[in-house]
């Protein structure tokens, strides 16, 4: 009797302590596995409303984990639900796609790929760490079904695209996204800090991401031979001083306790160094 | 705010097309988008319920209350229907502690940004997953 008082005793809090550790210890197992399957989505990025391969690869991996999946909810976004009993429903978004540029970091594993963006020639990259928040989606998936005795409810997993155009999430919640696959009572989403350390995290409440949009200003002029500027109504020129005065707005002309930025990222003109063009775009 | 910036930007362009002697029909053309990504708001008492989750399973040590930035995310768009969905996006650390302290830090959409896959990933899957369960337990 007193021996099996004593057995109980020291299994108590070996049960107590094992959910934790059981969980670590499954991550671990299946890493080198999402490593690997990172580095894949690295070297193969697709850019805004092209995420073809890359939502095609991610639904496949979500139906043999086991996830009921719903291709082309907007665009090549995708909706992976694992009903587990009665409870809450959670909402858990990834974005997909990448950017326009060509990567310089000289990883073995960083990208060569290059598209054709609006007639230029120019590389593609993971350069917002939407490969870790894909990996990182794909590695809770499987392992919220591995431990799926430990809730209920209903897991609706998105996989979004076109997030730095700022479109996906729009296109989604367009397609039906709620009214098809119900209103969450939860929306988690996580995304790639590049100045906190590994192994941390980031919350901040209330207002923490900006309000965004891009704007494009189509500065016309009259072009001529470079060597005549006088028969020109130079449009490089009215585009430049347009750059520097829209430095003034958030200067001069906020609230200097109000918050805005006003940043020109791309400016577009002109063919050859002899030509004044007629068109510049910002 | 967003109204004030958009009529600078039009007085602006229009200004100096004026002043560079263009005429009326060649002013610059500024477009706006017909919608914005609006703000991201991180519901306060979700927040709280994450960062219990986060502390359990990586010590208060390293869990961070980050201030707010200037980027915009989409994500605002879930929680922003007419159904007010509770919503939190969270930061996941992404750089080894020694490239911090080198000051090795390459923003999102450089060039050169890498993270550090392993120990993100495998931080990020148990954060996410112990929050996940957390939340459906009513945690």
């Amino acid at each position: 009797m007193k021996r099996q008082v004593l057995g109980l005793l020291i299994l108590l809090p070996i049960i107590l302590a094992s959910d934790q550790p059981d969980l670590e210890r499954q991550v671990r197992a299946n890493l080198d596995k999402l490593v690997s399957f990172y580095k894949q989505l690295h070297q193969n990025p697709e850019i805004s409303l092209q995420e073809k391969e890359t939502s095609a690869l991610l639904a496949r991996e979500m139906r043999e984990i086991g996830f009921d999946v719903t291709q082309q909810v907007g665009g090549y976004g995708i909706v992976a639900v694992l009903k587990n009993g009665n409870g809450p429903r959670i909402l858990y978004r990834t974005d997909m796609d990448a950017l326009p540029m060509a990567e310089k970091t000289e990883l073995d594993y960083s990208s060569n790929k290059s598209i054709d963006y609006n007639g230029i020639t120019t590389g593609t990259m993971h350069s917002c760490g939407h490969d870790v928040h894909m990996t990182t989606w794909l590695g809770t998936a499987q392992a919220m079904m591995d431990n799926k005795k430990q809730w209920k409810g209903t897991l609706v997993m998105i996989g979004q695209p076109a997030e730095e155009i700022g479109a996906g999430a729009k296109l989604m919640l367009d397609a039906g996204l709620y009214k098809k696959f119900g209103v969450p009572d939860f929306g988690f989403g996580l995304h790639s800090s590049p100045t906190l350390p590994s192994g941390s995290i980031g919350l901040g409440k209330g207002f923490t991401f900006a309000a965004t949009e891009s704007v494009d200003i189509v500065v016309k002029g009259v072009g001529a031979h470079g060597a005549a500027p006088h028969m020109s109504i130079d449009p490089v020129v009215v585009a430049s001083m347009i750059v520097m005065d829209l430095q003034t707005i958030v200067s001069r002309n906020l609230n200097p306790l109000e918050s805005a930025v006003v940043t020109v990222g791309a400016i577009k003109g002109g063919t050859k160094h002899n030509i004044i063009p007629d068109e510049v775009t910002l | 705010m967003r109204k004030l910036v958009h009529k600078r930007i039009e007085e602006i362009s229009r200004g100096i097309a004026i002043a560079a002697g263009l005429p009326e029909d060649k002013m610059p053309e500024v477009r706006f988008p017909e919608s914005f990504t609006p703000a991201l708001y991180n519901n306060p008492e979700l927040v709280d319920r994450i960062w219990n989750s986060g502390v359990r399973v990586l010590g208060p040590e390293h869990v961070i209350d980050e201030p707010p930035q200037m980027v915009g995310e989409d994500f605002s768009r879930y929680g922003s229907t007419e159904h007010n969905v509770p919503t939190v996006m969270m930061w996941l650390g992404t750089v080894p502690s020694t490239r911090i302290q080198n000051g090795d830090l390459p923003g999102l959409h450089s060039p050169f940004y890498y993270p550090d896959p392993e120990r993100s990933i495998e931080t990020g899957v148990l954060v996410t997953t112990t929050a996940l369960i957390d939340l459906f337990n009513g945690k």
